[in-house]
């Protein structure tokens, strides 16, 4: 039981993308897809979610291709959280957040559905704006309405609770303040240690070190590193990929990158 | 902004708004029809209406006026502003841009071209056809006409199986230029008679209005936008982008198409018995969400009952205002809906502002 892509090669025109790309995304660990601008972390996420055929190779959920699946069916096994332009219309965030449940029309009571928005609006900490436009919000609170939209639509009626379901967030910190960085991480993790498969794009190294089980590292759409955060994320194996010199910091029991020069 | 500037009309949710506005519009809409069908040169109550429709003794006069005349106008006046608010909601939900109009893809262009085309040229024509079949010239060829032009703007938007609206809205845009430009050309050549029938037919007139004419043209309306309403969920997902709306389980692709050829039948046959009549696809929807929101279970049917209402208002002052003339309805439309439009914007501004 994997959402994985498999010896994966994504090329758009002539320009390649993704190179020989093998990952699996396994029930109840984080995932962290890191590497500079450009390295490709946006693409591997949208192979994992189904959003294009694979030039090479191939993109399977639970074993089952996912080209085979239609566009509900794996809605309803996985959400997708992107860098978020605004909604073309003026919605308040508690219909945004319905929208996640349109998988599940049809399958889900009204009660469910009202159930599952409420737990997204709390877990994602946007209920005191709830009723407001988002036009009317900063950039961080939008991230806030887009995410807990990505939980709603988790949120499986009783009848489906069974399929195993995974998350891919891409960036899903980058407009957050600091507290609400950690308050979203630490939402994520505790339902991955309920079953959720998560992979998750990340531009913050110490963050990734938090809270990821296994990082992958790509440089110019190759596989550079794979592992555990703690063998992955050393100055020897970072400094090629970022073009810049780190150091290790002791603080506590953690490790800290710091950018040196 | 800060927590001070939520208006006050948040207050009341929007669930609540949506419902409210669907009532509010149904009531605008019976009053609507019953004036549209009640107000002219002779005066229908709705007692004697009910007379009508249950044959009890009424003066036949009366009957043959409401009957043959007032109904069948008031029918197409509501089935042609609901079609058009209708489509103008789908255009905007799918080219995610209040601004999108049921023009953008063509099909009014096209409808347009084909008609002055009959109405200039057709003369050369004529005697290839019966007589009985001439009232049918025109409005077959601008609904044809109206057709063949979207399925150009759709096929250069459309590459490899995928429809780029970005690109599908640049072609629009050469459509309606390249329809000008064959209208301005034949215009440049018509006598004058052909000239007063062409300005008229491009103002827009609920004129034709007789149950030989509009009955084939009313499923070509109705079925179409009966079936956009069913896209409410899609259109709702699309809002938030293409690549957002399939994660939710919709098939972009194929709605897309869906869409475009619903919004090609409704607007094309609306247009073949109406002319062009702007201004409801642009606008209805604008209020609508104004109202209660831009979730699509409510601007889909809103739309259509708003733009229903809308048209029979617009077609009631046509008729009257300079009695026994008629002036074209666009023109009352545009002069009636565009201060009421503003007029909501400016209060809708007072409130958001702080």
């Amino acid at each position: 039981m994997t959402l994985a892509v498999h010896e994966l090669t994504q090329r758009i025109g002539r320009a390649t993308i993704l190179q020989d790309i093998s990952i699996e995304v396994r029930p109840g660990e984080m995932l962290g897809l890191l590497g500079p601008n450009g390295a490709g972390k946006s693409t591997l996420l949208g192979a994992l979610a189904g959003d294009f055929k694979p030039t090479a190779g191939r993109a399977s959920l639970d074993g089952q291709d996912l080209a085979r699946l239609d566009a509900l069916a794996r809605a309803r096994r996985r959400a997708v959280m992107r860098q978020h332009g605004a909604p073309a219309f003026d919605f308040t965030v508690r219909e945004i957040v319905e929208l996640g449940r349109s998988p599940w029309v049809g399958r889900s009571t009204t009660a469910d559905d009202r159930r599952a928005v409420s737990r997204a609006l709390a877990l994602a900490d946007v209920e005191r704006f709830a009723d407001r436009a988002t036009g009317t919000l900063s950039g961080g609170e939008r991230q806030r309405a887009q995410f807990a939209r990505a939980l709603a639509q988790l949120d499986a009626p009783p009848s489906q609770v069974a399929a195993q379901r995974y998350l891919l967030l891409d960036e899903p910190t980058s407009s957050l303040d600091l507290s609400h960085q950690h308050a979203l991480l630490t939402s994520v993790r505790r339902l991955a240690a309920d079953g959720l498969g998560v992979c998750v794009v990340l531009h913050d190294l110490n963050l990734a070190a938090r809270y990821c089980d296994r990082v992958l590292v790509l440089r110019q759409g190759r596989a550079h590193a794979m592992g555990t955060p703690l063998e992955v994320l050393t100055p020897a194996t970072l400094e090629p990929v970022y073009d810049v010199r780190f150091a290790a910091l002791q603080a506590g029991d953690a490790t800290m990158l710091a950018v040196i020069g | 902004m800060s927590d001070l500037s939520i208006p006050a009309a948040a207050a009341v949710p929007r669930r609540v708004k949506r419902r409210l506005a669907l009532v509010v519009f149904g009531v605008a809409l019976g009053l609507a029809f019953l004036c549209g069908v009640g107000f002219g040169a002779v005066r229908i109550m709705p007692g004697d209406m009910l007379s009508i429709v249950l044959r009890s003794d009424v003066d036949p006069r009366l009957e043959a006026v409401f009957l043959a005349i007032r109904l069948p106008r008031a029918v197409l006046a509501l089935v042609v502003g609901a079609g058009l608010g209708i489509a103008g909601a789908s255009m905007q939900g799918l080219f995610r841009n209040p601004l999108a109009d049921p023009g953008l893809i063509g099909v009014s262009a096209g409808a347009a071209l084909a008609a002055v085309t009959v109405i200039v040229l057709g003369g050369s024509v004529l005697h290839l056809i019966t007589p009985a079949q001439r009232p049918w010239l025109l409005p077959a060829a601008s609904f044809i006409g109206g057709l063949i032009a979207t399925a150009l703007v759709y096929r250069m938007g459309t590459r490899g199986g995928t429809t780029s609206v970005a690109t599908m809205l640049l072609a629009g845009i050469a459509v309606n230029a390249l329809a000008a430009a064959g209208i301005g050309f034949l215009t440049y050549i018509a006598d004058e008679n052909q000239l007063r029938l062409l300005m008229f037919w491009t103002m827009g007139s609920l004129g034709a209005a007789s149950w030989g004419v509009i009955l084939p043209a009313l499923p070509l309306v109705v079925i179409p936008a009966l079936l956009l309403l069913r896209h409410h969920r899609a259109l709702d997902a699309m809002a938030l982008g293409e690549r957002e709306a399939s994660h939710l389980g919709i098939e972009v692709e194929g709605i897309k198409t869906r869409i475009v050829v619903l919004v090609a039948l409704c607007v094309g046959g609306a247009v073949s018995v109406s002319g062009i009549i702007g201004f409801v696809g642009l606008v209805v929807p604008h209020l609508v969400r104004l109202i209660g929101g831009p979730r699509h279970t409510l601007v889909l049917p809103g739309a259509a009952m708003l733009g229903g209402a809308l048209m029979l208002s617009a077609d009631l002052v046509a008729r009257l205002i300079m009695a026994p003339a008629e002036m074209p309805v666009g023109i009352v439309m545009a002069a009636l809906g565009a201060p009421v439009f503003l007029s909501i914007m400016a209060r809708r501004h007072a409130a958001t502002a702080l």
